[in-house]
């Protein structure tokens, strides 16, 4: 089975970051997409839907909130999983943002094994 | 309320997790409290931060430095080139995650801080400021045995409105 990643940062150099943590944690994509906002990566969602979005918060043009906000409600992205990755750990927020529609969230600074935790439970 | 939280501990820490976890650099406080970096090419982060109290985090390091941490960060080979824009986008994010990690640290505590996006520029010996009024705690450390590198934290109490 064919497991798609799309990654929203507006940081290039974030997206290589999370791309270096994921070879570290051993898992396997095989398609990983990469958006610079929200706004990008829904133009691209609505081409190619992915199993899982890795989603920034704060971003330019369309941010994370928004962002699962309009996937939410997109009938060929039902099944997609989106994790939010944020330097903002209050657990309100977190609350705030899991409520709205995200699946999981990770906060920075991460480990390797952090995302082979958050993300392994979806790739089945 | 804001006097019994023991920033400088707190800074240290959050200085900590973040080299360790994230750029696989080893950070160690420096003894001698008049390490600095006295590179004349150098690279300041600095990112802001408003609420029950108001202030900055800086970071300062040679570009030297600046450049191995972003290899670092990148997961590159140390002959590897970086780009300017590579490394002031890996400051900018040093800069973010240390700022987030204290505050996660100040979470269920009286404090509570919302942050600014980071900024960063290059230039010769390039030092933070010191407002008035504001306390500062400030860390000395070498990277990697290394590399001199001062990480700042002003604060004060806000302005009521």
């Amino acid at each position: 089975m064919s497991i798609s990643l799309m990654i929203v940062d507006d940081s290039v150099t974030m997206r290589r970051i999370i791309m270096r943590t994921m070879r570290m944690s051993g898992l396997k994509f095989d398609v990983i997409e990469e958006a610079g906002n929200g706004r990008e990566a829904l133009e691209k969602l609505n081409e190619t839907p992915v199993d899982i979005i890795l989603c920034d918060v704060n971003m330019p043009e369309m941010n994370g909130t928004e962002l699962v906000h309009e996937v939410r409600q997109m009938d060929s992205c039902a099944d997609t999983k989106i994790i939010m990755v944020s330097t903002e750990s209050s657990q309100e927020f977190i609350d705030e943002m899991m409520t709205s529609g995200a699946n999981g969230y990770i906060t920075k600074p991460f480990s390797p094994e952090k995302f082979e935790e958050k993300i392994s439970p979806f790739l089945n | 309320m804001i006097s019994e939280i023991c920033f400088d501990e707190l800074l240290i820490k959050s200085a900590k997790v973040v080299f360790e976890t994230m750029i696989f650099m080893d950070i160690a406080e420096s003894c001698d409290p008049d390490t600095v970096n006295t590179s004349p090419e150098s690279i300041l982060g600095s990112i802001t931060f408003k609420g029950s109290i108001e202030g900055r985090l800086s970071i300062s390091c040679s570009q030297e430095c600046g450049r191995l941490i972003a290899i670092n960060m990148l997961g590159l080979d140390t002959d590897e080139s970086v780009s300017d824009e590579e490394v002031h986008d890996a400051i900018g994010e040093v800069v973010n995650m240390v700022m987030g990690s204290l505050k996660g640290s100040l979470d269920g505590s009286p404090v509570q801080i919302e942050m600014s996006i980071p900024s960063v520029v290059k230039g010769a010996c390039l030092e933070p400021c010191v407002n008035d009024g504001s306390n500062r705690v400030s860390f000395e450390a070498f990277l990697d045995g290394a590399y001199p590198i001062n990480i700042q934290f002003e604060y004060r109490q806000a302005k009521a409105r």
